[in-house]
Order: structure tokens, then C-alpha cells, then sequence
């Protein structure tokens, strides 16, 4: 049955890191079989999205690394977080305190906030050692403080995901959902998800693939609650892989998500949708 | 109000001082206390300071506990990992808390996490480091100091406090933490004593009105809310309102006061 509902799906938006490759610190590490499955979908015109809620970089420089790995990528594939929160702060006139990976603040350059400036909000990405208690504290401190558009408004707190660990360079790592947890309990504040696991992330996602129903379109990644169980929680097939941050032990089964599929890799997906 | 009041338990940082400022009429709050004829506690979840480096600074200030009178969230908690039978706790902990704590050498070979307030450690790696312990060993016990929210610094800006911290790694294994500071009941039970009728004898001074008053008063004692330290207008509105502190003062001093006129 499973197999049914995939081969009758019209879009696939894919996750990077532990689909396409892994990364390991420097350049990554390519996942067999993931740039001829990538080449057979661009070939075969598959409406197609890479999504990622990777925010230690921006979306022309994973482009330069996908490419340099050999995946046949243009920016204009990418749906990133970091893209995406630009977006939403210019559309509601905000300027932001970031607390980001290093690489991002260039695309975040126009709607950030000096350090002398009131804010709207907070922006919390995948910061890695930018996660200080120092600058952990200054987030926190502007969330307890008013909002710059005035009204009483609390600072807002957008989070570029909501991740719990990722994988890197053979180890699990702290993701920005656990630095996000940690400021709403401080300030009792909720975070605003932009990215993975949230409805309207993957709602966009759809959007951007020129589809309009959910139900017809694969979420295929490696985390299996913010990747497969967000994305069957907002209406989209959900297909879990065995590479990447997967745990045999502890994702399949899992005591609360139940996927569409699981299947090894990226290859067998694609061996399923195109035949 | 007061009525059968026989011990009083002083919150410290916020309470008493900020750092190494008293707060007006501390030092007058205790000798008034003492002169009543009531027994002096001081409580504190402060993890940043073990109790060696914690008596120096407060006999600084002119603040000395009696003997068994000084109550941290580091010692109950060390108490417990003892009691646990845990030998080789990783420390998220500054180097003066983590003498509170006996580890066995052992290498690497941690037996479970322990949380307090560590500015050097509460960082991506070394909590990365931890929060891969918990995941390789589910039967590794997560134990926090305490879950205070942030704190009042001397130079009056708010800085976060362990909870943050603990609610991440929580987030990240799936898994609960246990603490032992306030206002858990563990750490009244163990203030008090295991003597049933004791909290219904007791009042808690202190500036935060969920870890102090809420949590002292949901273990049965009364409890006093005092504006200043980390309090903030609308807070005991927005602690818990099945536990609301009996009084509200804006200082240690008036509390004491108070208890004497009410007792």
C-alpha cells in the first residue's frame, strides 16, 4: 500500500544533510547512489525541492557544496530557513537580534539590528560554537525586554527549525531546537518555527514545488520527528531513510511516528517514484 | 498570619545581597530574627558556589550560618548522586561547585550528567558532549541543581540560570531531568527534616516568587515574597495561583517585621 501511495506522488521535497551526503566538518561525505537518484528525478522533470534546516550556511554556498560533490543543483532548488526568515522579517518590517551561524549573517545583513538598536525579535539558528553562555544571555536579554514596533509586544523568538541533534562529523550535536527550548523557558516566550518541523514550512515547500495538494507530495529525510513526522503532520507523505542521524535502535519502529516507508536510501526512493 | 512561626528560611542571592553587596537591612532582618528567639536557615540554589567558596563570601558580608543552617541546591543534590550510588558524574559545574561532588577516577566512563550554573560549560560542545552521554546511556540519571529560570546580577541585567539548560538537554534526549534545589519538595523535606509537622512552623523569605514562594508553600510552609533581587512587578500574578505567597514585602527586613507583629 505504501508503495501505491508512492508511486502516485507528483513532488518530492528532499532533505540534505543525511540524504544527499553527510557532513563531516569540511567538504562532506557523499551517500552512495544520491547524485545518480538526484540526476534520474532532473531528468525525468519530477517537480523537486531540496530542503534543508541547515542555517550554518547560505544558500549559494550549500549550492557551491552540493555541486562540488557532483550533484546537478541551482540555488533556485534550495528552500532553506535562513531564505525563508529574510522573507518573513521584510514582510513584517522587523529587525532582528541573531543569534546565527557566522556564515548567514551576510544574507541577514538588511534586516538585523545593531547592537544599540530596539528589535522585533530574536532569530535563533544553527550556531554551533556561537552558542555561548555570553551570547545565549544577550538573546535572552533582548526577549525580556519591549519590542521595538512598540504596543507592549513581547520580542518575538523565530527559530530556524527545531531540531533536537544532527550528525556531523561522526558525532550527534545539540541542533537549534534544544537552544530554542532552552530561551522559551528562560523568558517564557514560544518560538515561532521557521523551518522543519513546522506546517507552514513544509506548507511553502508544497507551494514552491507549483503543487497545491500535500497529500500528493514525499517529505523523504533522515530525522525522523522533525523531517517524517513534521511533514505527515502538515499532510505530506513522510518517508524515512537508513542513512544519515538514523537509529536502528530507537527510530524504526518509533514509539510515535509511523512513516509512509522507510527505505534504505535516497537510490531506493527514487527506484519506487520513477517506475 | 504568623501565628506558631518558630523558624524562618532566608533565600540568599536577591534575598540577602546581590554578590558581594548586602542588601538594606539584611544584617539587621537577622539579628531581629535571631533576637525573637526564632531559628535562622539559609537557603540557596545558587550552583556556581560551593559551600567552601559560598561561607567565605558570606562571612565577608558579615553572614555566618550555624552549624547544618546552610542549605544549597549543590549539597542536596550531592546527597542525592551519593544516595543514587553515582560514582562518576560528568559536571556541567564550575570548578568551586564541583568540589561539593566526590568523582571517582575513572576516565570517561561517566555514570550520569549532573547541571548547575557554569558559564564555561554551558556552551555547544560541552553540552553536545553531555547530551551524547544521555544518549548512550539511557540509564545515566540527568540530575540539575536547580531549574531557576535567570537571576539578578550585580549590574542589574538578567542572566540565565541552569533550567535553560537542563530543559535543552531534556528536549534533546527525550528525557527527564531530576532536581533537587527549590522549590522541589526534596529540598524543603531536606531543609526541614523528615518531622511532619516542621513546615506548618516555617517561613520562607525569598525573591522569587515561583522558586521561593510558590515551592515553599506548596511544601506546606508559609512564605513570603520580597521586591527585590530578581522579583519584578506582576510577578507573584504570574506564579503559581494554587500557591500564593501569604505576604508580600519589599524587604527582607519588613518580612521579618512582619512575622514578629503577626506571630
Amino acid at each position: 500500500m505504501a508503495s501505491h501511495l508512492l508511486r502516485s506522488a507528483k513532488g518530492l521535497l528532499c532533505d540534505i544533510s543525511g540524504v544527499l551526503y553527510d557532513p563531516d566538518g569540511s567538504g562532506g561525505r557523499l551517500i552512495e547512489g544520491s547524485i545518480e537518484a538526484v540526476k534520474r528525478l532532473k531528468d525525468a522533470r519530477f517537480p523537486l525541492k531540496f530542503v534543508t534546516n541547515e542555517s550554518q550556511t547560505t544558500r549559494a554556498g550549500l549550492t557551491a557544496k552540493l555541486q562540488h560533490l557532483g550533484f546537478s543543483v541551482t540555488e533556485e532548488d534550495i528552500l532553506s530557513p535562513v531564505t525563508a526568515v529574510r522573507a518573513v522579517l521584510k514582510e513584517r518590517n522587523w529587525k532582528a537580534h541573531l543569534l546565527v551561524h557566522e556564515d548567514c549573517l551576510p544574507e541577514l545583513q538588511d534586516v538585523a539590528a545593531t547592537a544599540a538598536d530596539p528589535v522585533d525579535c530574536v532569530v535563533l539558528g544553527d550556531a554551533s560554537d556561537g552558542f555561548s553562555y555570553a551570547a545565549l544571555n544577550a538573546a535572552f536579554q533582548r526577549l525580556m525586554t519591549p519590542a521595538a514596533r512598540g504596543g507592549g509586544q513581547p520580542v518575538g523568538l523565530l527559530s530556524l527549525g527545531m531540531g533536537r541533534y544532527y550528525r556531523q562529523a561522526e558525532q550527534l550535536h545539540l541542533d537549534v531546537g534544544a537552544f530554542a527550548r532552552a530561551l522559551e523557558f528562560a523568558s517564557g516566550s514560544t518560538a515561532e518555527v521557521v523551518g522543519k518541523p513546522s506546517a507552514a514550512f513544509f506548507g511553502a515547500g508544497v507551494k514552491t514545488l507549483g503543487l497545491d495538494g500535500a497529500a500528493a507530495v514525499v517529505m523523504v529525510g533522515d530525522d525522523i520527528v522533525s523531517d517524517v513526522g513534521g511533514a505527515m503532520a502538515a499532510g505530506l507523505l513522510g518517508v524515512q531513510v537508513r542513512t544519515g542521524k538514523f537509529r536502528p535502535s530507537a527510530d524504526e519502529p518509533h514509539p510515535s511516528v509511523t512513516p509512509t516507508a522507510y527505505v534504505d536510501d535516497l537510490k531506493q526512493l527514487v527506484d519506487i517514484l520513477l517506475n | 498570619m504568623f501565628a506558631g512561626v518558630r523558624r524562618i528560611l532566608f533565600d540568599l542571592s536577591g534575598t540577602l545581597h546581590i554578590e558581594n553587596q548586602l542588601l538594606p537591612g539584611a544584617l539587621e532582618a537577622l539579628a531581629e530574627a535571631k533576637a525573637a528567639g526564632l531559628a535562622v536557615d539559609f537557603v540557596s540554589n545558587t550552583s556556581k558556589e560551593g559551600r567552601s567558596d559560598l561561607l567565605s563570601r558570606l562571612a565577608s558580608l558579615g553572614i555566618e550560618p550555624e552549624p547544618g543552617r546552610l542549605h544549597t541546591s549543590l549539597s542536596v543534590t550531592a546527597d542525592a548522586a551519593n544516595r543514587l550510588g553515582l560514582r562518576r558524574p560528568l559536571l556541567l559545574l564550575s570548578e568551586s561547585a564541583a568540589a561539593d561532588f566526590q568523582v571517582e577516577p575513572g576516565g570517561a566512563d561517566f555514570d550520569s550528567v549532573v547541571v548547575g550554573l557554569a558559564p564555561d560549560k554551558l556552551n555547544y560542545q560541552d553540552l553536545s558532549r553531555a547530551m551524547r552521554l544521555l544518549l548512550d546511556r539511557p540509564e545515566a540519571p540527568l540530575l540539575a541543581a536547580h531549574r531557576g529560570r535567570y537571576l539578578r546580577s550585580g549590574d542589574g541585567l538578567l542572566r540565565l540560570g541552569p533550567g535553560p539548560f537542563v530543559t535543552a538537554l531534556e528536549f534533546a534526549c527525550g528525557r527527564s531531568a531530576q532536581a533537587f534545589g527549590k522549590p522541589t519538595p526534596a529540598f524543603f523535606e531536606s531543609v526541614l527534616g523528615a518531622d511532619a509537622a516542621a513546615p506548618a512552623c516555617a517561613v520562607m523569605i525569598g525573591d522569587d516568587a515561583e522558586d521561593d514562594a510558590a515551592g515553599a508553600v506548596r511544601s506546606g510552609l508559609r512564605a513570603i515574597l520580597v521586591r527585590t533581587g530578581k522579583y519584578r512587578a506582576g510577578d507573584e500574578a504570574r506564579a503559581d495561583c494554587e500557591a500564593p505567597p501569604t505576604a508580600v514585602c519589599d524587604t527582607a527586613l519588613d518580612a521579618v517585621r512582619l512575622i514578629l507583629r503577626d506571630r
